[in-house]
């Protein structure tokens, strides 16, 4: 499955925000060393806030490097790039576009619209299940279908390394098991992910479990790569694999990593003695994690706002 | 129906007041002759004029103006004040500066209608959703497409808006205009007419003058609603 060339190459990684206003920086990542190697599928699980989303954004090209070197395909990332494509946690489509003119907005943009394109995207639509409502606009759309599209579209510029922001986040429990299943099928289809590889943020044991070749737990922030977990289950995996019993042993073995209890490096993954009390405490892991999330947001807001203030009182009358 | 009772029972003089009926009789009057097709045409010619460089100026400068932030806060003091002060107040000085010909007319016109586009198409692009742009950055979009691939069409809904409100404040310049620097148009027409005590006539005009404003209104309409159906549904 992995071939020995290192894609993405992240030595003494330092990263962080800029306050708007004086010199403050907070530390996102901190001396995060990780290797992510040819057509590999990794996925970064940690808890919420740890610097996750901020190592993939830097790695998408839109949070700049702080310190240390990051480099993809053996060139350092300065910006976004071609060769890299991103599926957004929301799904961020052009709501004056069709389906099919939002999965070709990478090739369109990027100047490189031919017939084979056109195609492509078309063949695409059809692996992701869409090829239906080409013609229809975003409003017309579900959560998931809208998900699917934000797919389509980060595969349309044949990207060699496709980046996943929570991309299931924001959907309802059912709809996005669903779409976990269809990500592995379209995933282990051959034509997608010839050559690519694949980097999966995600705060869901399970979803990880199920997609990865490995699993990378991040620690708190700032972030540094607490567990590394290789996921030997050999593929074509099906919806099946989510109910095996090794399936239930990696996942315990993350969550353990997770709530900050020292992993014993010697645990095997075998088949625990309850797993069903392991399910339910990654059920109950799920949410305690959506819940940080969404006062996360909920402060982002406040913030959003309290700026927006100062902003009009300080504008010239 | 007031109006027609009022001056048929004398209550009203008709010759201060005009009636709907004697209305009719002048609108038939007028386009009969063929009497009102100057008028109308110099007037719509002129609005042709002020709101097609209203537009092609006005959209990119607005979007230009709404993603740099250095040229909005440069401008836009200036910006307020033109907008505040009422055009009217620059009449003497645009006649002084290009005369009372065609060049004034159609100044006038740009001047009343570009401000409340320029503002409503700012205000659009820099309430741009930060996840346009993400995904316009993600793909790499050169920035001379971004403005026409990303930030015209997601403000479609303001600039149309804009365009609204330009539509009437340009009708409104054009009519001021051709009352105080103009030989033609409806507004110097209607202003003739009330002058030799022609209130028929007079009311006619005003009449017209409606009717192109209620046309121009739906015309903006139709366009938005072709054009920006996907929003507001989102």
């Amino acid at each position: 499955m992995t071939s020995s060339n290192v894609c993405l190459d992240a030595r003494d990684l330092l990263l962080g925000h800029k306050a708007r206003r004086g010199n403050a920086f907070s530390t996102a990542v901190l001396d995060l060393n990780l290797q992510i190697m040819d057509e590999e599928f990794v996925v970064i699980v940690g808890p919420s806030g740890c610097g996750k989303t901020t190592f993939l954004e830097a790695v998408a090209g839109l949070v700049p490097v702080a310190g240390g070197a990051l480099e993809v395909g053996g060139k350092a990332v300065k910006g976004p790039g071609p060769e890299r494509s991103l599926v957004f946690q929301h799904a961020s489509l052009y709501p004056w576009r069709t389906v099919l003119d939002n999965v070709l907005f990478g090739p369109q943009v990027q100047g490189r619209l031919t017939r084979q394109v056109r195609a492509r995207a078309e063949e695409l639509l059809e692996i992701v299940g869409l090829s239906h409502v080409t013609g229809k606009y975003p409003h017309e759309l579900s959560g998931g279908m809208k998900q699917r599209v934000n797919l389509a579209r980060a595969l349309a510029t044949d990207p060699t390394l496709l980046l996943l922001d929570e991309p299931f986040g924001a959907l309802d429990a059912q709809t996005r098991e669903n779409l976990q299943d269809e990500l592995l099928r379209i995933w282990q289809a051959d034509t997608v992910s010839a050559k690519k590889t694949a980097m999966f943020v995600t705060h869901d044991v399970n979803e990880a479990v199920l997609l990865a070749d490995r699993v990378l737990v991040f620690s708190q922030s700032p972030a540094h790569v607490a567990l590394e977990v290789k996921i030997d289950a050999p593929r074509p995996r099906d919806a099946a694999w989510r109910r095996s019993s090794e399936f239930l042993a990696y996942g315990d073995r993350i969550l353990e990593a997770l709530h900050h209890k020292p992993a014993d490096e010697s645990v095997n993954p075998h088949p625990t003695q309850d797993s069903a009390a392991a399910e339910d405490s990654a059920r109950n892991h799920d949410n305690g994690v959506n819940t940080d999330q969404a006062a996360e947001h909920a402060r982002a807001d406040r913030g959003s706002g309290v700026q927006g203030t100062v902003r009009l009182g300080s504008a010239p009358a | 129906m007031l109006w027609q009772v009022c001056t048929a029972t004398g209550v009203v003089d008709v010759s201060f007041s005009s009636s709907p009926t004697r209305i009719v009789g002048a609108e038939i009057d007028l386009f009969g002759s063929g009497e009102i097709w100057p008028a109308l045409g110099a007037t719509g010619l002129e609005l042709l004029w002020g709101l097609l460089i209203t537009f092609v100026v006005g959209i990119p400068v607005g979007l230009v103006l709404g993603r740099s932030k250095i040229l909005h806060d440069m401008t836009e003091p200036m910006v307020n004040i033109l907008y505040s002060v009422p055009y009217v107040m620059f009449l003497p000085i645009i006649i002084f500066w290009f005369g009372i010909g065609d060049v004034s007319r159609i100044l006038v016109i740009i001047w009343a209608a570009i401000l409340p586009l320029i503002i409503n198409i700012t205000a659009g692009v820099r309430n741009l959703d930060r996840d346009y742009t993400r995904v316009a950055t993600v793909f790499c979009t050169p920035r001379l497409r971004f403005f026409y691939a990303i930030a015209l069409p997601a403000t479609l809904p303001y600039i149309l808006a804009g365009v609204r409100l330009a539509v009437g404040r340009a009708l409104v310049g054009a009519i001021v205009a051709e009352l105080f620097l103009a030989s033609q148009g409806l507004g110097y027409f209607v202003q003739t007419q009330t002058s030799n005590f022609n209130m028929d006539n007079a009311m006619a005009g005003i009449i017209i003058l409606a009717v192109v404003a209620l046309l121009l209104n739906g015309a903006v309409r139709m366009i938005e609603r072709r054009f920006t159906h996907w929003a507001g549904s989102q």
